[in-house]
């Protein structure tokens, strides 16, 4: 799954341990997130829409095959 | 910096001094290891001998609490580093002791079952500190 996340701190000026920190995440999980090593549980990957205020399908896409 | 809507900023997601904790329960296995097995010298058979010899499983209790209060307390990406630990944990214990079967036959020491205890133990609390003080 890809995902938009660098794009999405980097306009707010977060870091990774800031963002991790308003989603009660760990810093490692932001960063395992955002290079693909990790996909978020559902209802951790709403949290992050809630935060960017985006619909999930914009932050998280499927890979094209 | 824009102040957006979300979850006030803390650190709660990691528990604090875990090495600690991990090496404190730890520890008290390994010392109540040791009073157990020099029980069986030094106290006669009776009551307070088999009391003394079933302390290690209190120990026992307190390192699993431990590692199970480490996984409540993680997030869902530690929580499944740590489940992969617990699978790591298993290989190690599962190989060694294949492998020291067959080094028996050749003719090495027979050794108690409690060392695959003890070995895979001390190998899932290595893992558990590593995993956890990565996360930070």
């Amino acid at each position: 799954m890809k995902n938009i996340l660098p794009e999405l701190r980097a306009r707010r000026g977060w870091t990774q341990k800031e963002l991790a920190a308003r989603l009660k995440v760990s810093r490692q999980t932001i960063n395992a997130i955002e290079t693909e090593f990790y996909e978020p549980s559902i209802s951790l990957a709403f949290a992050i829409a809630d935060l960017f205020e985006q619909p999930i399908e914009t932050i998280f896409r499927p890979r094209k095959k | 910096m824009l102040d957006l809507p979300g979850a006030p900023l803390n650190n709660s997601t990691v528990p604090p001094n875990v090495t600690r904790h991990v090496a404190f329960s730890q520890w008290t296995y390994w010392c109540s290891l040791a009073v157990s097995a020099l029980s069986v010298r030094y106290i006669p058979a009776g009551n307070i001998q088999t009391a003394v010899l079933l302390i290690p499983v209190l120990a026992a209790i307190l390192s699993i609490s431990v590692a199970y209060w480490i996984y409540e307390a993680c997030d869902e990406f530690i929580r499944i580093q740590l489940l992969k630990s617990v699978a790591v944990t298993a290989i190690i214990v599962a190989v060694g002791t294949l492998g020291y079967f067959f080094l028996e036959l050749t003719g090495f020491p027979r050794v108690s079952m409690l060392w695959v205890n003890l070995v895979g133990w001390s190998a899932f609390n290595l893992q558990v500190i590593l995993v956890v003080r990565r996360s930070r």
